[in-house]
Parts: structure tokens; sequence; C-alpha cells
């Protein structure tokens, strides 16, 4: 694949959120998971608790012999710096680093990854990996004037419906790629979103890049495997727009 | 050709057109459509959608169909609700914390000083030591509606902010002759007053819009840079 360099270093990046995440084959001790979130103390200053909520219904013939059951269980911890741009979570099977606009290119992120991911090891010890993934959330914001856009002079990965029935007013797409040669899948999910913007229209491309087959273990093959797939996103994501969408991203800044 | 590529029947019984509108190659065998030919019987009486049934082919189809749908963010993961009611820290931290998050969805337009200076005048105003007791923090509602009046006024003076009791987020500029005030509410309402000072009277105006009118009816009450380009 071409490397990094050759794909385009956008003034204002349409990124709202990107994403490292590893999975462990097996849950980390509650206590541990505790302690490795306190090593990202210094990173993150601010610490939240994760929660679950589990409901389970048993519907019977009788109401007698109904039962429900709710549960609200500790998962794990969210810290963040002050400025809530920067996350970590920690999960028993998990852990997860955030980076919200204003993206700060991929060196500084996957520098921070690593970081982290050493602190965490350092008290988890070495863990089997089931999974390792990359995912970035776009959202193209696209001005209107008048009735509306065609979003497909903006994107390519788009909703193909028949033409002449009226206009289209929101639609969602998923789709799943198989990419053989760097055994990942690409999880799309793309469609039109309320805009935080006035009189605009806003897209979310939403790539969620997973390899689940062949995973590295070691600290080396994870930073090499976490290039490739963030290369292979960034094909991905200039295939799914046009030159009329790049436009939008030079936009000034208020 | 394979029997389950296109022009099959999908589990739910749509027929999948025989004309793709994409030209990408669908790779029938590893796709949630893919199943043995037992289990689609179109002779059937019964007309049960395929995820009714028992079995482990159906939950893998059914599981494969919610791995395709969109993982929370990160950032959305639920916290937990303290086993005690939240301390005024706690609680002014979750809404600041809140505002900031609201920021990023537009930070990629805010110029990066403005945005520190954004979050400074916010923490200020939920600094603990200096709360009213009985004041509300700020409301996510009321800082969505002042995220979009910037991208409509796109001042290039940046106002004072302060804190209505009720949690509304309130923006003022002010010079020798005119003062400008806009209190930001949910659902993009704003209310703003604007005065005039001059040859020794004062003109008031007030009102409360939506926030996509807002640039029209401030350009006669605004100095040079309050509103821009």
């Amino acid at each position: 694949m071409s490397s990094t360099n050759e794909f385009r270093q956008y003034k204002h990046p349409p990124i709202t959120e990107a994403v490292i995440g590893v999975v462990f084959e097996s849950n980390v001790d509650a206590g541990v998971v505790n302690k490795a979130q306190k090593k990202l103390e210094k990173a993150y200053p601010n610490h939240q608790q994760l929660r679950q909520i589990k409901m389970q219904f048993k519907v019977a013939h009788s109401a007698v012999d109904a039962t429900k059951e709710f549960n609200e269980e500790d998962v794990g911890h969210r810290r963040s710096t002050n400025d809530q741009a920067e996350i970590a979570i920690l999960q028993r099977n998990s852990i997860t680093i955030s980076q919200l606009a204003p993206y700060v290119g991929w060196d500084a992120f996957s520098q921070r990854f690593k970081r982290d991911w050493s602190l965490v090891k350092g008290v988890t010890g070495f863990r089997t990996i089931k999974q390792v993934g990359v995912r970035y959330i776009n959202r193209v914001d696209i001005p209107f004037e008048g009735e509306g856009v065609r979003i497909g002079e903006y994107l390519t990965a788009t909703a193909n419906v028949p033409d002449g029935f009226g206009p289209l007013s929101g639609y969602s797409v998923s789709a799943e790629v198989r990419m053989t040669d760097i055994h990942c899948v690409l999880r799309l999910n793309t469609g039109a979103v309320p805009s935080p913007l006035p009189k605009c229209v806003s897209v979310i491309l939403d790539l969620d890049l997973i390899r689940t087959e062949d995973v590295p273990q070691s600290d080396g093959d994870i930073s090499e495997i976490l290039e490739v797939m963030r290369d292979r996103k960034n094909a991905f994501f200039e295939a799914s727009i046009t030159q009329k969408a790049r436009e939008l991203f030079a936009n000034e800044r208020i | 050709m394979n029997e389950y590529s296109v022009g099959s029947f999908n589990p739910c019984g749509t027929k999948i057109t025989s004309e793709p509108s994409f030209s990408i190659l669908f790779d029938a065998a590893n796709s949630v459509l893919a199943k043995p030919r037992a289990l689609v019987d179109t002779k059937a009486a019964s007309h049960q959608p395929l995820f009714a049934k028992q079995g482990n082919a159906f939950q893998d189809v059914a599981r494969q169909i919610t791995a395709l749908s969109a993982q929370p963010r990160p950032s959305e993961l639920p916290v937990a609700d303290e086993a005690h009611a939240p301390t005024l820290e706690e609680e002014l931290f979750e809404a600041t914390a809140a505002a900031k998050i609201l920021t990023s969805q537009v930070a990629m337009y805010l110029d990066a000083t403005w945005r520190k200076k954004i979050f400074s005048q916010i923490d200020s105003l939920h600094d603990v030591s200096e709360w009213e007791k009985g004041d509300a923090p700020l409301r996510s509602e009321s800082f969505s509606t002042f995220l979009k009046a910037l991208f409509l006024l796109r001042p290039s003076v940046r106002p004072g902010l302060g804190l209505s009791m009720r949690g509304y987020l309130i923006a003022a500029w002010t010079s020798n002759e005119k003062r400008l005030t806009i209190e930001f509410l949910p659902k993009d309402k704003v209310r703003w007053v604007a005065s005039i000072s001059s040859e020794g009277e004062t003109e008031y105006a007030a009102s409360e819009m939506t926030v996509s009118k807002l640039r029209g009816r401030l350009e006669p009450y605004a100095e040079a840079g309050w509103i821009g380009k």
C-alpha cells in the first residue's frame, strides 16, 4: 500500500473522532484494571466510571411466573483531559484511545496510544490480543442554499435510490468490506445526521477497520499493523469523497 | 452464478435487484445472506421471518447484521450515576465536559486560540469556589445554540461570556456607544437586547427569535467585528 505521505493533509480534516482499540482474549481482573487506569491519571486528570445496564425479562404463561431483573454494573473507566479532546477507556477486556476534534494528526495520536499501551501493559502484563481496530468518524458538512444538496456530488459512498420520486430526506447505509490482503474487515456506516451548523447538510462517514485474524501480539507488530490499517482507511476515505468535498475541508476557521 | 448472488432472495423475502446500482463485487460466500439451501424454503406455508427461528445458523445471521451497525463512540459511552447524589463539583464538571464535547463537533472550524478562550471562560463561570447556590450550570442545549450563532455571526471581536441563573449562556459585546447582549436558549432560540447611545439619548431594541434569523436582525446594532463576513 502507498506510504502515508502520499495521502492528503487537510487543513481542517472532517474528523470528529479517531479511535485506536485493542481487545483482549480474556478479561483482566477488575482490580488490575483499576490499578492500570490510575497510571493514566497524569495524562488524563479526569476520571469517570463506565456503567452497563442489564435488563432481563422472563415471559411466562402466568404473570406470577414472569420475572424481570434490572442490574447496573460498573464495567470500566473513562479518563479524559481537561478539554475533553483526549479520552482513554479501560475495560476488563479492552483499551480504547480516542481523539476528538481538533484532530492532532496520526503521528501524535499513534504516539499517545503507544504511550498509554505501554503504561497499561506495565500493570496488566502480557495479555493475548484477539482484536485490534482503527476507527475514524468523519462528518462532511455541506452548505446549501435553496432546496438542498446532491450528496453524490460530495460523496461516492452513499445511498443509491431511483430518481424522480422526490428528494431524499434521510438515509443510512451500513456495509462491510473484507480486505483479505491485510486480514481486516472495514465496517462503513454513513448517513445523514442533524447538522450542528446552520444551513448545512451533514453526512457521517464512519470507517471502522478491525483485524481479528492473525492478530499481532508484540508491540512492534501492533504498531506496524496500525500503520497499515490507517493507510488503508485513508485510501478508502479518499475514494469515498469527491474533489468538491475536499474543497470544503479548506474553509477558513472562525 | 452462485445461487445466493444478485438475483436471489434474501432472508427477509425481498428480491435483490438483478441490476445492481453498485458496480462493486458482492462476496456471497462471506455475506450475511449466505446460508445453507435447506434454510430457504420458498414453498413453506409459514412466512415467519428468518430471525424468529432458533438455531445457531440464524443467530449467526442476526449477529452479523447487528455487527454491521455502528458501535457506540468511545466519547458517548454512558458513565455511572454515582451511588450518592452528585456533589457540586461533579455537577459542574459534567456541565463543562458536556459543553467541551459539544464543541469538539465543530472544533475543526474553530480557531484554536478562541476554542481555548471559550473553555477558559466556561471553566471560570463554573468555579466551584465562586458558585452561587441555586444557580444552574450551563445547559448543553443553550451551548448548542451558542455554537450555531457563532457560525452565523462569525465575529472577529470575541464576546464576553456569562451565565444566567437558569444555566443559559450569555454573550455580550460593548463599545463606547453600542451594547449587544444575547442569551442562548434551548431549541435554537435566542433572546437579545441591543442599545445605541447617541447625542445624549439611548435607543433600545430587543427580541426573541430563532438563531437562523439573528444575523439579519442584529446588523443595524452591531459594531465592526461583532458580525463578521
